[in-house]
């Protein structure tokens, strides 16, 4: 599992490839939270090469979206494949994440 | 050397970090004092005067014992280093004394904190040049005859003592990881099978009551690593049964636990609920609060009125279940539901449904559609479909274990990732 971070002004864009289950769930978390905290509040998740995410690691997922809204922020979803896409609708997750599959229009999203 | 090195370890198991109960240090004391006498009788004479291991074990014994095992060690040793005799004898044996017993103050001083190995082998060096430099010259008087031996033994002794010691402490070290490493593994073992009793525990087992209107049965398969997938079937009142199938995000004694919660709350709302919907609500409103670590729990859930076959069901971000009917297996629309446990404002539909008689209703977790096998392939919905399509004239007790053979051919050798629970209903004719 890799990540990769870019910017554009206030928000970030990070990148994940790869897998994230329980384990590399937890790395993730690990690595963006404290960037949050830090005020990176607002983060656009590049999930175009994330083959498989499993529901130990949505939570996680979750437990950042939580954090970022705190923080009076949001993580915003791109580009997610469609057997994940499926994963989240049927958990009822495309209600929880602004989804979006163009970048522009996910980067404005966060100006409003 | 070895070997002397290695009795130690059978004996002595991981005393690394404790302190000694006076019967140990006694027998640390012994045992160490032997090693010393070994090691005077293996030395080898130069000069007329013996370069040897024997400070060694009483060094040893101070470290890991204190100065009562230290100070037993050096006086076997150093006794019996001086009834051997020999110019060197007196200062030979008071090195060895005390060797053990400077050893064993530093023991006291280091107040169980940890031993580096480095830290053994420089006090070793320094108790040896104590030994050839300063009391030996001390008892002996400055004479060429001494100068000769410490310059003789010097190198040869610090050298192999101060080895000996990092050689021994560097065993003793690995031996006492490695316990560790196996303690820890029992602890997580054990761990997982109370994740496992908590889980089973609480999964009705299919009754041997039979009632001529509908067969039902259910089956949870735990995968290695305990999941917190759950089934229920009970009777709500005289005619609504109630089926039910969830799976807990997450692994482990925490899934455990939470899918055991979740599995009482159900029963203690279910009755009161007056839909499936409802009782999603009910639930839902009880897991949210408090739920720091975001664990949620996905469920479906069907009342049926065992007389009719007119089902009501709710989706709580579940896989849909599968209705297998006159040579057909067709998912169930399901309207969107959010997850349990992630967000208190959120809503839960009811749907209908009329399960005919010869109808299978088909309730599983996700275990067995993402089950894999070792070219990467999940089982998938496709593969499910097939086998309750061949099972279409089944009772649910031969669907439930056939499909589970189907997974488990499959499967192969591959290792079970995740928990697969199964339930199937069917109205009688």
């Amino acid at each position: 599992m890799k990540i990769w971070e870019k910017r554009q002004g206030e928000i970030v864009i990070l990148s994940v490839e790869g897998r994230l289950d329980a384990t590399t769930g937890a790395a993730f978390e690990q690595q963006v939270a404290p960037m949050i905290e830090a005020g990176n509040k607002n983060i656009l998740l590049d999930m175009a090469h994330l083959e498989y995410i499993s529901s130990a690691a949505l939570r996680r997922l979750l437990l950042l979206a939580k954090q970022a809204e705190d923080a009076g922020g949001r993580i915003a979803l791109l580009e997610i494949q469609s057997s994940i896409l499926e994963i989240f609708e049927m958990a009822g997750f495309t209600y929880l994440f602004p989804i979006y599959m163009d970048q522009e229009e996910a980067l404005r999203s966060f100006v409003k | 050397m070895l070997a002397y090195l290695i009795t130690r370890i059978r004996f002595f198991g991981d005393l690394l970090n404790r302190r000694l109960v006076l019967k140990e240090s006694l027998f640390l004391g012994f045992v160490c004092g032997i090693a010393s006498i070994y090691g005077t009788v293996s030395a080898v004479q130069i000069f007329g005067a013996l370069a040897s291991f024997r400070d060694l074990g009483p060094a040893i014994a101070g470290l890991l014992g204190g100065p009562l095992a230290g100070g037993i060690a050096g006086l076997m040793g150093g006794a019996h280093r001086y009834l051997m005799g020999g110019s060197t004898a007196l200062p030979c044996s008071v090195a060895t004394i005390a060797a053990g017993l400077i050893c064993g103050g530093y023991h006291l001083w280091k107040r169980g904190r940890k031993m580096k190995i480095v830290e053994a082998a420089l006090l070793m060096t320094a108790l040896t040049l104590l030994h050839v430099l300063v009391i030996a010259p001390v008892m002996l008087g400055v004479s060429d005859e001494v100068r000769n031996i410490v310059r003789a033994t010097l190198v040869p002794m610090v050298m192999a003592n101060g080895a000996g010691i990092a050689v021994f402490f560097f065993i003793i070290q690995n031996h006492h990881r490695e316990r560790q490493m196996e303690r820890e593994k029992l602890r997580i073992d054990s761990e997982l099978s109370i994740a496992y009793d908590i889980q089973t525990g609480m999964l009705p087992l299919p009754g041997r009551k039979k009632d001529p209107r509908y067969d039902v049965y259910a089956v949870m398969k735990p995968a290695k690593e305990v999941g917190g997938d759950l089934y229920n079937f009970f009777f709500l009142d005289e005619n609504r049964l109630c089926l039910v199938v969830g799976d807990v995000a997450g692994k482990g004694i925490y899934a455990s636990l939470y899918m055991a919660t979740a599995q009482k709350l159900l029963k203690a709302f279910a009755r009161t609920s007056a839909s499936p919907a409802v009782l999603l609500k009910n639930l839902n409103g009880e897991l949210c609060p408090d739920n720091e670590t975001m664990t949620f729990i996905t469920l479906f859930i069907a009342f049926v009125d065992v007389r009719t076959g007119e089902t009501v069901f709710a989706n709580g971000g579940h896989n849909p279940p599968f209705l297998v009917r006159s040579g057909n297996v067709e998912r169930l629309v399901l309207e969107p539901g959010l997850a349990l446990g992630i967000r208190e404002k959120t809503i839960y539909r009811d749907q209908q449904i009329q399960i005919l008689p010869g109808d299978i209703l088909f309730l599983y977790t996700d275990g067995v559609t993402e089950a894999e096998n070792d070219h990467h392939e999940f089982f998938s919905e496709k593969r499910l479909k097939a086998s309750l399509l061949r099972l279409a004239d089944q009772k649910p007790e031969r669907v439930c274990c056939e499909v589970l053979d189907d997974v488990a051919l499959f499967v192969g050798p591959n290792e079970q990732n995740d928990d697969m629970t199964l339930l199937a209903f069917r109205m009688n004719f």
